[in-house]
C-alpha cells in the first residue's frame, strides 16, 4: 500500500491560518492569529520548524520580502498555502469530518 | 519611537546558530514582536527555542558531523590534559598562591583553573574545525561533558571539602567548554565578516 502522509495538528492549524492571512503571512502575524484563535502560545522556533517542513513537502511556498527598520534591519519571509496544500488540508477536513459525523457526544457539546 | 534592543546576550547567540535566510526572518519576528510584549523572559525562551530546534535538527541531518565534533572534543581533551601535566601548571600555581594566601585557596584556584584550560581548547577546536556549524557542535560538546560531569557528580552528592572541589571543578569544566567554544564561533563569526 503506498504511505500516505497525513497532516498533523499544528501542521493543520498553521495551514488555515496562512489561509485566514492571505497576502500578509509571516511569522509574528501567524503566530498571533493562531493565539488569537485557538487561545495557546506559540513559540516562533516550532512554527519556523512547521513551515520549513511545510515547505520542504511541497504545501506551503514563501518569499522574502523587504528589510525594515522596525524589524532591526531584516527581511520578513511571507508564506502561501500551494495548490498540493490546498488539496492536502480539504482531505484532512473530510477525514475529520468522516470522523466527526454520527457521533452523538460530540453533536451535544456543539 | 525608537526601537527596544532586545538582550544582548540572547540575540548573539540567534547570530550563531547557522545563518540562512530562515535564521534571518526569525530574528526579524522576533525583534518586531520584542517590540510589542517588552519581555527579556519571553525573548530569552524564544531564543533557547529557536536554537534548540535548530541544534537538534543540524544533529539529525549532520550525525557524521557531530560524531567527529565529539572525536575532535576527546582528542583535544587529551592533547590539553597532556600539555597542563607537562607544563606543569598545577604545581606551579600551587608553588606561587600557597605561600600567598594558603592551601586551602590554592587547591580552590587549582581546581577552577584545572579544568578551564583542559575543556577550554577542546571547546575552541570544535568550533573552529565545523565553521559552519561551529555552535551546534560545541552544544554538543558541552551537553556530553555535562551529562559525563552529572554521572560523575551523582557519586559525591555529600557536602565534603573536598566533594565541593570536585563540584567547584565540574562547573569551571563547563564553564570553560562554553567560553572556547563561543570564542571559536565569534572568531568564526568575525573572520566570515572580514571574507565578505
Amino acid at each position: 500500500m503506498a504511505k500516505r502522509e497525513y497532516l498533523g495538528e499544528f501542521e493543520f492549524v498553521v495551514i488555515l491560518a496562512l489561509l485566514r492571512l492571505g497576502q500578509d503571512a509571516y511569522g509574528v502575524e501567524i503566530s498571533h492569529e493562531i493565539e488569537r484563535r485557538c487561545g495557546r502560545g506559540v513559540s516562533l522556533g516550532s512554527l519556523y520548524a512547521t513551515l520549513e517542513r511545510l515547505e520542504s513537502h511541497g504545501l506551503v511556498s514563501s518569499a522574502l520580502g523587504e528589510a525594515t527598520p522596525e524589524r532591526g534591519g531584516r527581511a520578513k519571509r511571507y508564506f502561501q498555502v500551494t495548490a498540493n496544500g490546498l488539496d492536502k488540508i480539504r482531505e484532512s477536513q473530510r477525514a475529520l469530518c468522516n470522523m466527526w459525523d454520527g457521533l452523538k457526544q460530540l453533536e451535544v457539546m456543539r | 519611537m525608537s526601537a527596544l534592543k532586545p538582550p544582548v546576550l540572547a540575540t548573539w547567540l540567534l547570530g550563531l546558530m547557522d545563518s540562512n535566510a530562515w535564521q534571518d526572518a526569525v530574528a526579524g519576528d522576533l525583534f518586531e514582536d520584542y517590540q510589542q510584549r517588552r519581555s527579556s523572559t519571553w525573548y530569552w525562551c524564544q531564543v533557547l527555542m529557536v536554537v534548540a530546534i535548530a541544534v537538534g535538527k543540524d544533529l539529525r541531518h549532520h550525525w557524521v558531523l557531530a560524531l567527529r565534533a565529539l572525536a575532535v572534543a576527546v582528542l583535544s581533551l587529551c592533547l590539553a590534559h597532556s600539555l597542563v601535566s607537562q607544563l606543569g601548571v598545577v604545581p606551579r600555581v600551587l608553588h606561587m598562591a600557597s605561600p600567598l594566601l594558603g592551601w586551602w585557596p590554592s587547591v580552590v584556584i587549582v581546581a577552577a583553573l584545572e579544568p578551564f584550560l583542559i575543556c577550554g581548547p577542546a571547546g575552541l577546536a570544535v568550533a573552529l574545525t565545523h565553521r559552519k556549524r561551529g555552535a551546534t557542535m560545541v552544544l554538543l560538546y558541552v551537553a556530553a561533558l555535562f551529562a559525563i560531569l552529572v554521572c560523575l557528580c551523582a557519586n559525591r552528592a555529600h557536602w565534603t571539602p573536598g566533594c565541593v572541589v570536585f563540584w567547584e571543578s565540574a562547573v569551571f569544566a563547563l564553564a570553560g567548554a562554553l567560553f572556547g567554544g563561543f570564542l571559536g564561533c565569534a572568531w568564526e563569526g568575525f573572520s566570515r565578516t572580514r571574507a565578505i
